[in-house]
């Protein structure tokens, strides 16, 4: 049996057990959507978020990303799973009138101009994963593949960013009362491509764990990302305390301090404090497994953050305020729909990923080679 | 590397140390004369007092806040660039790491000027530091971001001179093997013993590498406690957690177009034409295309969540910065000259490897990056009156704000100036470490 056989099952599994929970979802109150508009953010924050990865490579001129540029573009694909469900998520939000949106009460907006964002990140996402898959015959067919991945991969980057500013905008912060922080668009924006590192780093080290060059050069990457995580938390963080308006004191405690205080520590130790004390020594860095705990820890702490941030968010989702009044004292558990809903979600976003895979041939060839030594 | 390729970049590289020519002359005096009209500005301020600045009381932070902020801004890339490159092991670094360097340090200098000129009295600013009153027992409030500023910039100050002082060892020493009488006795002084040996060359490559991992996180914060001098007061259009990245990244393209502006000049003044290549300008200009669209990107943040926030107060001061003139036409130059006209030059590899286009680009680049800061700075202020919402025409700079400004760019022009002739620019040791790994 062909081993795409039970990755393609999987995949269908995973997209009718969004389908169903969604469609159980459609009555639910809106603080049970932040968990599925969390799943969206998390998967457009570390499997989607990969492509940039090869581009840093390709621009860079850097021998080390060969081996994972092709892995990274076609991680693209997976933008197709989430702009149905985004759409679903921007249908759901509540009354739009006087919300305020980077859209500025444009005509259709947001849903309408969002999906006209997700959909070309998609494009851009399934350009990149398919073009150059032709095999270059030539040298001049071989540069001009280079140079269509380069650009491909810029286009993608600028779309990509953009999209992160409207789901932080429009899917978080407009749903809280008085939040209004351009830091947080470009936070999220640093910390997906964070994550998108991370991924990579999982990935290559589950279909080639020889490349070690890469690895250290990967463990480079986090380091100094985990560091601008820090810095714009940070930002966001001061800029607040100092502040102390009686909208900036709802906004630290909804979250930061309040209900949402140790899904903040964990993210905080996930994102940064770990990774960071790992990636700093020489041999944890340069060496294969210390990258790759890194990048798992970062993976959970993103994963808890967009919790934190989304949950939060849409379970205080409400009339069009000055400032957040009420901080709720604990945020809503998932149940079972919502749970299924976000695990699909992301779980199909890596099977998509996972079937586009080539044979891993590297692996392949090292292990002839090591057959053949013994 | 042969023998004779060593001699040839010994005496390219220190000609204009150990001879003057006579535009060096010219130039310095003409430099000193503009730095010369600065101090003498500067005593009659003293004397007469801040009224011969445009300042008003809601607008008491302008160009010489702006000169701050801009100078601070073009020493970042300097060790920026310098730092990462060596982290990275970029070879093309080589010949243009000390000019950002000694760029960054003279930059510096000059912006720490301006916080004492703008308070006045320059001897009280002593104050700032030691408790203005013993018996009282007060001293600073260290939770304000103004008293961080000092703290931050010495403390990137220090760090740069040592990293610049340790890269310079080792030409420290060929001057000094080269030199005589008095300027052989202090090339010799600051070498320090340096004679080559595999532990000297060791510890030097050891000292540079960490000083430039240590230097990173310095240089990222002191911009960001510059933005934190303004955000931390609550005032629209200040009070936004987005400006101490967006300080950070518009330092970083000031910066890397204050030294394409440098290596340009250098190139063309002192000969150079081996060793700053048409490539580095190639390369360094790819760098600016991926910064130009970082700041892009915060630019954009900026105003699109200024709209975002619905706040009165803010709306009336984007509209005064988009439709009421002068401010629309400074804001107009500043997106024009840091974005729209450099970016697809930029493009264009020919003209990115140009000096000459690369040069006029970068400084066009540094007028709008000025102005970018005075709109920042001055805008808020204007229309922070309680209760009053409409644009009251309180500020204009006067003559003094304009010598100030000027004389500051003679200032760091007549360091780097002074810095070529008493030291190499071009790393000598880096050059022929690049041409015996074939770089």
């Amino acid at each position: 049996m062909s081993r795409r056989v039970p990755l393609v099952a999987a995949l269908a599994g995973a997209l009718v057990v969004e389908a169903i929970a969604l469609i159980a979802l459609r009555e639910a109150p809106l603080a049970r959507w932040g968990y599925v508009a969390a799943a969206v953010v998390f998967a457009a924050s570390t499997v989607q978020a990969a492509p940039p990865v090869a581009l840093a490579s390709r621009l860079a001129h850097g021998a080390w990303g060969i081996p994972v540029r092709r892995l990274a573009e076609l991680c693209g694909l997976s933008t197709l799973i989430t702009v149905p469900v985004v759409v679903a998520l921007l249908a759901r939000l509540p009354d739009w009138h006087l919300r305020p949106s980077v859209w500025l009460d444009w005509p259709g907006a947001p849903l309408l101009w969002d999906t006209v964002a997700v959909m070309l990140l998609a494009l851009a996402g399934c350009a990149l994963a398919l073009v150059p898959l032709r095999q270059a015959r030539s040298l001049v067919q071989w540069r001009s593949r280079q140079l269509a991945a380069t650009i491909l991969g810029t286009l993608y980057l600028m779309c990509l960013v953009f999209v992160h500013v409207l789901l932080s905008s429009d899917l978080a912060m407009s749903l809280v009362p008085g939040w209004a922080s351009p830091n947080f668009a470009a936070y999220q924006a640093v910390s997906s491509l964070q994550g998108g590192a991370a991924f990579v780093t999982l990935l290559l080290a589950v279909t080639n764990r020889h490349a070690e060059r890469t690895f250290h050069a990967l463990g480079k990457i986090l380091l100094s990302l985990s560091l601008l995580w820090f810095y714009f938390t940070w930002s966001e963080l001061l800029t607040y305390w100092y502040g102390r308006t009686p909208a900036e004191i709802a906004l630290l405690s909804l979250l930061m301090f309040g209900p949402t205080l140790w899904l903040f520590v964990a993210t905080a130790l996930g994102a940064f404090v770990v990774p960071v004390t790992l990636l700093i020594w020489n041999p944890v860095r340069n060496s294969v497994r210390g990258p790759c705990v890194a990048a798992g820890l970062i993976l959970l702490g993103l994963l808890l953050d967009r919790v934190r941030v989304y949950v939060a968010a849409w379970t205080v989702a409400g009339p069009v305020r000055e400032r957040l009044e009420d901080v709720p004292v604990a945020l809503l558990l998932p149940r079972l729909p919502e749970l299924l809903a976000a695990l699909a979600i992301v779980a199909a976003a890596v099977l998509l990923v996972a079937l586009a895979l080539p044979r891993p041939t590297v692996v392949v060839q090292r292990k002839r080679e090591l057959a053949e030594a013994a | 590397m042969s023998v004779a390729t060593s001699t040839r970049i010994n005496s390219d590289l220190l000609a204009f140390v150990l001879r003057t020519p006579r535009w060096f002359w010219i130039i310095g005096a003409g430099l000193a004369a503009v730095v010369g009209i600065g101090v003498l500005t500067e005593t009659v301020m003293i004397v007469v007092g801040l009224q011969i600045m445009g300042l008003s009381n809601t607008v008491y932070w302008a160009v010489l806040i702006t000169n701050f902020i801009f100078w601070v801004g073009i020493s970042h890339a300097g060790v920026m660039i310098s730092a990462i490159l060596r982290l990275t092991q970029a070879e093309w670094r080589r010949p243009i790491t000390r000019c950002a360097e000694v760029l960054a340090i003279f930059a510096l200098l000059t912006a720490a000027m301006f916080p004492l000129i703008h308070s006045g009295r320059v001897w009280r600013t002593i104050y700032w530091v030691f408790p203005y009153d013993f018996t009282r027992n007060i001293w600073p409030d260290i939770r304000s971001a103004l008293v961080w500023d000092p703290s931050a910039i010495l403390t990137y100050l220090t760090g740069t001179v040592l990293f610049v002082y340790v890269g310079l060892i080792p030409d420290l020493a060929v001057a000094r093997d080269r030199a005589t009488g008095f300027k052989h006795l202090l090339y010799a002084a600051l070498a320090m013993g340096f004679r080559g040996t595999t532990r000297q060359w060791k510890l030097q490559h050891t000292a540079g590498l960490l000083l430039a991992a240590l230097i990173l996180p310095v240089f990222v914060s002191v911009h960001s406690i510059v933005a934190w001098d303004l955000s931390m007061a609550i005032l629209p259009a200040w009070h936004t957690t987005i400006l101490a990245p967006y300080f950070v990244i518009g330092a970083v393209h000031s910066g890397v177009a204050g030294v394409v502006m440098v290596m340009a000049a250098l190139r063309r003044g002192l000969k150079l034409q081996d060793y700053i290549q048409r490539r580095h300008f190639e390369t360094i200009g790819r760098l600016q295309i991926v910064v130009a669209f970082g700041y892009l990107l915060f630019l954009l943040l900026d105003f699109y969540f200024g709209l975002f926030s619905r706040d009165p107060i803010e709306e009336r001061i984007w509209e005064l910065r988009l439709f009421e003139s002068p401010t629309n036409l400074l804001l107009f130059t500043q997106v024009s000259t840091t974005v729209l006209i450099p970016l697809p030059i930029w493009f264009v590899a020919r003209l990115r490897s140009n000096p000459a286009v690369m040069f006029w680009t970068s400084t066009l680049l540094n007028v709008g990056m000025w102005l970018e800061r005075y709109i920042l700075v001055v805008t808020p202020q204007s229309l922070k009156q309680p209760f009053v919402f409409t644009w009251v025409s309180t500020y204009e700079p006067r003559p003094a704000e304009y010598v100030f400004t000027v004389a500051s760019f003679a200032l760091v022009a007549i360091g780097l100036l002074v810095f070529a002739k008493v030291l190499p620019i071009i790393p000598l040791w880096e050059v022929k470490e690049g041409a015996s790994s074939g770089s």
